[in-house]
């Protein structure tokens, strides 16, 4: 009744006063209150130092000397430090053994450090938990030594000798401890063979700078085998065009070095013995040794072996062969060849052998076995995956249930990390101390460029703990270092001073420690010899010829090797220098076997290898052996991050359940059509040059009747542009170019290009300033091919300014033809008439955008740009600007220390990145510099110069041995 | 001469008559009457299912450009080998269209041609509307769309830094800018006399209003006649090179590059030429649709279409031989680059549009030889479209062929285009027809005084061979 009455009351009150007027006013100030209140400014986790560093200062770049982790080889680094982060990787040109080249990978890894996705603290079957109970969980649960319980460390390839020495306190702690060592992609059968030749089980390390005659024979030593930088390096030093040198390569299917070779054998795996036992024959009748077999192998042309082998020969001592192949007959082979051309010792260096791939096929089966019977209590695992990559993958996970204790180091979630007991993360190798030995007393140190983004530990100081040990890593690393690499030397003889050294060289290498020992050999290569010839004829019965039936190539490719890179979208989007392919991996089969099977690029093909199968995209390759089909490994992964999540096939599950040494590597494999389709992202879709002359090539012989290039210049009627103090230009060896493509990803890296993924890829919108071109001519079935780095050529009389309507391009006093992002409006014009396609378009932003979900869609991951380099936003166009940064920073440095710039000063990054030095940057106007000597060159040629561009940037011609130039 | 005259002997007063360009005889008031009746009427349910289409088109344009600003260029099919395609290709499309009503209103007027009388109002006002849509494609062809000002040279205080006047894109803003105006003026001056009867027509205040302003106080007197007739010649006589400089400027947009299919002298003729072929075929069709749809066949005669056919047949003779001298060019040059093109054009990947563009622009032509088809007006509203079809495939060759295969076969692509290429290709036609029906709703589509003029002094002639 009240309220009733209250209501009423109300009613009768006479009208509020609350005018129309009043009523706009008071939510006009609340629409605009309301509006203020959201207009917040973007909050910024920028924190201060809390106390300053007087090696840090804001917007001064330091550079400290660092070992990759991305892969065994170890290659020595400058990494770039840039207001407390680590930015970009660098060779570390003090290094003997890489020089200052780089990989793709190694390149790459400084992103991986961003990955949002990485393991983030101590995981106990699952859950969160602190590190000190993790010890404590993990000391209570290692068996008593005195139980004799096997306990094993399963890894990949150490060469750590502080890590060694852990493993080695272990060993003295745990009666029951062992070792395992697995490589994904292993050399097993080096090392077996080497036992049994030479009675030491070893990888050699290949001199390839003093070989003038290379065999390479399924190794794909420039992109990815052993040690790939350490190889192109040395390669590019003895393939230097003044010198006659020969490589030929036999391999299944065209390999980066294959690409490179000056002639090239397509054979199938089970064919490579064939070959190699032909060249032998050819070889030991030279070297007048008995009893050598007359009998012509049927793979290869007999003239060519002929050739070959007299270079081989005339090259003693000079020559060297190597083989990837898997098997110890065919190894024993190799050694007898390097035997008798006097490589051994030479250009095979076994007293100082190579530490880089130390893989035991044999242990890791027999640990397998054990696990599944259950004798193996406790398994820690450190750097690897087999869950994902052993051959046996389904028995490895069996025996890993049957074990009390598993503990994963991993840095990163991966197949077997996520079903380990225990998940104890390693720091990334940019966070952590380390050392490295890559090659007998070559040394490399590690060290910490950011305090850990995780809450991660570094592996070693892990397994430290665990013993009891309670030093820091960095203390013990220090005190290996004194106690055992200290007294090596006798240069320095105070340690503080050593070790100060050798963090700022990064590098140490110490007198060897047998230098006198020089292995006999003892080989049977007789028996080596009939062992393949029986492999080779029980195959061929194997293989039968039905039309279905091929033989299976596995291969790491050059962007994500073994797969532990998979999460990594800057290697994803790398273009395979082969085939250009992006995101995924694909069959590739010949044309003519593509024509058999009807089969076009992107049809789905199901390959069968026994009792597995998978289902894969067809890439028709050519030089591609007929009968061969080549996967790539490393691609899908399940369980890694966003990025590289079931991205392409797991090719591992194809591979023989039982790999070993002494295990047949041939593998039988159907294919057949699915009728489905899946399109391959490639970045380049036509591989001839149609009969211009874009990447040339010349023989020895030719080159020497050429007078260089042709000096009178078309004439113009624009004026000159280069009125400035340099004129910057480049020069690039495409007989140095091996198509690695580190330069793409530290072009990348420096410039902050972004990832735009599959997609985007299909659709030809990559987005790279430097791509890596790769023709081919001559026959399908066997291509000569070659690689083209391809950017901006800084035309003196660019096509692409004088068509922008708002000046956005212009050509700088200095030769640079610069790209002025603030004022470009878009029109693509520029793009459309650049005759070399090197103008890239932000079709849409990039950053911050969650449909590009890569690392720059997220603030840790946008933590790896380059602060000197402006990011771009949607709808401007970018390209190569030849670093200009980097020159500008170099002419601050001269003018702070009042001096002229001395040439090779400012390297660009693809330039440095290159392991090959086949980039070369410099100014034109110093006649000394070393691009305006290259730029003399009789081999110097402009590709399009026809077109009145005036390019700064030149192509020096690759120079082919042939047989008819003999 | 003219059909009209023959089957007569000559006689002195007959050479110096124009032929008769209306069917009957109307009286002014009765002139008047039919070309007003659209504007004053209800219209018609033809008018409102053109009018649906083309509106559900116009916002279909709305909406798929708001998309494309919002998202970026990423959304059409373009990549870094094809950075051009359907956006130009649809520019030069629009722009080509404009020129037939330039042409005939004021080249054909200062030939005084006076069969143009029935046919230039509504030529013009495709022209304005077609330039429209084509200024529509290179403000929403830039990345960024909202810094589009920096094109234009205005004082700023940046150095000042004015555009790049080297860059042919540049002189296409001016050449378009003027074009457009100089047409807009022209149009609406040609309308000056049409609105005061208009206005004198006016059934309400409001209409009366809205014509009296536009018909600028026009009274008639025989003064504003005299001067309003110099003006209209100066002014056409302003227009006139205009016909030519427009498309021989957006010629220049490829003709000054360096890419094979684009470099080449011929360029600028060969643009004009198709220009005019392709407006007079868009003349065609518009007349067409709207002499059947308005009822307008006695101003919009059969001899109109046969000579517009004529023109059309002329004109596409010429981009025929400028198709044949390109291939010639190539061949005879020698270049590897520029032969290999011309190849491609005929045997690559877009072989289908290149016939497309060979049947439609040589083959088409070839048929108005006959009078037969001439004079059949469902014939030549197939050969119209035929000849639209073709000259829009026409510059899609010239750009996206050129393009996708140039210097570096590395570098190759194709380009595909997407639902929003495609959409906004239709959204242009939406907005194009959106604004041609409302101006035959709401303006007189015919020149009323022209056609007076025209019959008036038809009949004194008549009159006066009569007597």
């Amino acid at each position: 009744m009240r309220s009733a009455c209250g209501e009423l009351l109300q009613i009768q009150k006479p009208e509020p006063e609350t005018t129309r007027r009043d009523f706009l006013s008071v939510a006009g100030f609340a629409i605009g209150a309301a509006a203020l209140a959201s207009c917040r400014a973007p909050v910024q986790n920028a924190i201060p130092l809390l106390a300053g560093s007087d090696q840090l200062v804001p917007g001064v770049s330091s550079w400290y000397a660092t070992t990759c982790g991305g892969c065994p080889a170890s290659c020595s680094l400058l990494a770039k430090q840039r207001d407390g982060r680590p930015i970009k990787i660098e060779g570390n040109d003090r290094s003997t053994l890489f020089g200052g080249g780089t990989c793709a990978t190694g390149q790459a890894t400084v992103l991986s450090l961003y990955d949002g996705e990485r393991l983030n603290g101590p995981r106990w079957k699952g859950q969160s938990v602190s590190w000190q109970q993790m010890d404590q969980l993990v000391l209570s649960l290692l068996p008593p030594p005195s139980l004799r319980q096997r306990v094993v460390l399963l890894s990949n390839t150490i060469n750590s000798p502080s890590t060694l020495r852990i493993i080695e306190a272990w060993r003295r702690r745990y009666p029951g401890f062992r070792h395992v060592t697995y490589d994904a992609i292993s050399l097993s059968a080096i090392r077996s063979a080497n036992k049994q030749c030479f009675g030491l089980e070893v990888v050699p390390h290949y001199a390839f700078e003093k070989a003038r005659v290379i065999v390479g024979m399924e190794a794909d030593f420039l992109g990815t085998w052993l040690s790939p930088v350490e190889f192109a390096q040395g390669y590019a030093r003895s393939h230097s065009p003044e010198t006659s040198c020969l490589h030929l390569q036999v391999e299944s299917g065209l390999s980066l070095t294959g690409s490179k070779a000056d002639i090239r054998i397509a054979a199938a795996p089970s064919e490579l013995g064939m070959v190699a036992v032909a060249l032998l024959r050819r070889v030991a009748r030279k070297a007048r040794m008995a009893g050598v077999s007359n009998v012509e192998s049927p793979i290869a042309d007999p003239a060519l072996l002929d050739f070959v082998a007299d270079r081989l020969w005339e090259n003693r001592g000079k020559s060297l062969i190597v083989s990837g192949v898997q098997d110890t007959a065919a190894q024993t082979v190799i050694n007898a060849l390097n035997e008798f051309l006097g490589n051994i010792g030479a250009t095979v260096d076994l007293a100082c052998p190579s530490f880089q791939r130390n893989g035991d096929d044999i242990a890791m089966t027999n640990l397998v076995a054990e696990m599944n019977r259950g004798e193996v209590h406790t398994l820690i695992l450190y750097g690897v995956n087999p869950v994902y990559d052993y051959a046996g993958a389904e028995l490895f996970a069996e025996g890993l249930k049957k074990t009390q204790l598993s503990i994963s180091l991993a840095d990163t979630r991966d197949e077997t990390s996520s079903q380990a007991v225990a998940i104890c993360p390693d720091h990334h190798f940019l966070e952590s101390w380390g050392d490295a030995e890559p090659v007998d007393s070559h040394f490399s140190l590690r060290q910490p460029l950011i305090s850990p983004l995780f809450d991660t530990r570094a592996a070693p100081e892990s397994m430290l703990r665990w013993l009891g040990n309670t030093s820091t890593h960095y203390t013990y690393l220090r005190d290996v270092w004194k106690a055992s690499l200290f007294p090596r030397q006798t240069e320095i003889g105070d340690f503080e001073l050593f070790w100060e050294r050798a963090l700022r060289d990064g590098v140490l290498t110490l007198p060897a420690r047998h230098p006198e020992s020089a292995p006999v050999f003892r080989g049977d290569w007789a028996a080596a010899e009939d062992t393949i010839l029986h492999d080779y004829n029980r195959d061929r019965s194997h293989l039968t010829d039905q039309d279905a039936t091929c033989e299976l190539h596995l291969y790491e490719s050059v962007s994500l090797r073994d797969g532990r890179h998979a999460n990594n979208p800057w290697l994803q989007e790398l273009p395979d220098p082969i085939t250009t392919a992006t995101w995924g991996n694909f069959a590739s089969i010949a044309p003519e076997l593509a024509r058999r099977l009807n089969c076009t690029e992107g049809d789905v093909v199901s390959l069968r290898t026994g009792s597995r199968q998978v289902d894969i995209p067809v890439l028709i390759q050519p030089g591609q052996h007929q009968r061969t089909i080549s996967v790539a490994l490393g691609y899908g992964r399940e369980e890694v991050g966003k990025v590289g999540r079931s991205i392409g096939i797991n090719a591992f599950r194809l591979r023989n359940t039982v790999a070993g040494p002494h295990e047949s590597p041939i593998t039988a494999v159907t294919i057949e059509k699915s009728g489905r389709r899946e399109p391959i992202a490639r970045t380049q879709g036509h591989f001839s040059m149609e009969g211009r002359p874009i990447a040339l090539e010349t023989t020895v012989h030719d080159l020497a009747g050429e007078s260089g290039p042709d000096q009178d210049r078309l004439p113009t009627l624009w004026t000159e542009p280069m009125q400035g103090a340099h004129a910057w230009g480049m020069a690039i060896d495409l007989n140095a170019c091996t198509g690695c493509s580190a330069c793409v990803v530290a072009c990348q890296a420096e410039n902050n290009v972004p990832v735009v993924g599959k997609d985007q890829v299909q659709r030809g919108r990559i987005m790279h300033w430097i791509r890596i071109d790769h023709y081919y001519h001559g026959d399908e079935a066997n291509p000569k091919s070659i690689h083209q780095p391809m950017m901006c050529q800084h035309c003196g009389h660019a096509p692409c300014e004088t068509v922008c309507p708002v000046l956005a391009t212009t050509t700088s006093s200095e030769g640079i033809n610069q790209q002025v992002y603030n004022r470009c409006i878009g029109t693509r014009y520029c793009a459309n008439n650049c005759p070399y396609k090197v103008r890239r378009f932000n079709w849409y932003n990039y950053t911050d955008n969650r449909a590009f979900d890569f690392n720059m869609s997220s603030p840790l991951g946008r933590m790896v740009l380059n602060p000197d380099v402006v990011v771009r936003s949607r709808g401007v166009m970018e390209k190569c600007n030849l670093c200009v940064q980097r020159i500008q920073s170099a002419k601050n440095l001269a003018l702070e220390g009042q001096r002229q710039l001395a040439d090779g000063e400012i390297q660009t990054a693809c330039q440095q990145a290159c392991a090959t030095h086949a980039i070369v940057f410099g100014d034109l106007k110093d006649f000394h510099s070393r691009v305006s000597q290259l730029h003399r060159s009789p081999r110097n040629y402009l590709v399009l110069g026809e077109l009145g561009t005036r390019p700064n940037v030149s192509y020096l011609k690759r120079i082919r041995t042939t047989m008819e130039a003999h | 001469m003219s059909p009209a005259t023959t089957g007569h002997h000559p006689t002195e007063a007959q050479a110096l008559l124009p032929p008769k360009y209306i069917d009957g005889d109307p009286s002014l008031q009765q002139i008047a009457e039919d070309i007003a009746r659209p504007l004053e009427a209800q219209p018609g349910r033809s008018w409102w299912i053109c009018f649906a289409l083309a509106f559900t088109a116009l916002l279909n344009l709305g909406g798929m450009v708001t998309y494309l600003v919002a998202k970026g260029i990423g959304v059409w099919g373009l990549n870094n080998s094809v950075g051009w395609a359907f956006d130009i290709t649809n520019f030069v499309f629009w722009v080509g269209i404009g020129h037939a009503g330039t042409l005939i209103s004021a080249i054909l007027l200062l030939f005084r041609q006076t069969w143009r009388t029935s046919i230039n109002r509504s030529a013009e006002a495709m022209t304005i509307f077609a330039v429209i849509c084509a200024g529509l494609f290179p403000a929403i062809h830039l990345g960024r769309p909202w810094d589009a000002f920096f094109i234009f040279p205005y004082p700023n205080q940046r150095g000042p830094l004015w555009p790049n006047f080297r860059s042919p894109l540049v002189w296409d803003v001016f050449a378009i800018s003027t074009y457009f105006t100089v047409s807009l003026v022209f149009w609406y001056l040609g309308m000056v006399p049409d609105m005061a009867t208009l206005r004198d027509r006016a059934k309400n205040r409001f209409q009366e209003t809205v014509y009296r302003w536009l018909s600028l106080g026009w009274n008639g007197s025989y003064r504003t006649w005299a001067r309003y007739e110099v003006v209209s010649v100066v002014i056409a006589g302003l227009a006139a090179p205009l016909v030519v400089s427009v498309h021989s400027i957006v010629s220049m947009d490829f003709a000054t590059s360096v890419i094979p299919g684009w470099h080449a002298t011929i360029f600028p003729l060969y643009f004009v030429a198709g220009a005019i072929y392709s407006g007079f075929g868009m003349v065609l069709t518009l007349l067409i649709i709207t002499r059947q749809t308005m009822h307008l066949e006695r101003y919009i005669t059969a001899q109109h279409l046969d000579k517009m056919a004529k023109v059309t047949m002329f004109t596409g003779m010429i981009v025929s031989y400028a198709y044949a001298t390109e291939f010639f060019t190539a061949w005879y040059r020698g270049d590897v680059y520029e032969k290999y093109h011309f190849i491609n054009r005929a045997i690559g990947p877009y072989a289908f549009c290149f016939y497309l563009m060979v049947l439609c622009n040589v083959l088409t032509p070839q048929v108005l030889w006959f009078k037969k088809v001439r004079r059949n007006v469902a014939a030549l509203f197939i050969a119209s479209i035929l000849v639209n079809v073709g000259m829009w495939f026409e510059r899609f060759v010239i750009i996206v062929v050129s393009l996708h295969r140039t210097f570096l076969p590395s570098a190759w692509g194709m380009f595909y285009p997407t639902r929003i290429d495609i959409g906004i290709l239709v959204g242009s036609f939406g907005l194009f027809f959106t604004c041609f029906l409302l101006f035959i709703r709401f303006l007189p589509m015919i020149a009323i005084w022209e056609i007076k003029g025209a019959s008036h002094f038809e009949r004194a002639a008549q009159k006066a061979t009569h007597a």
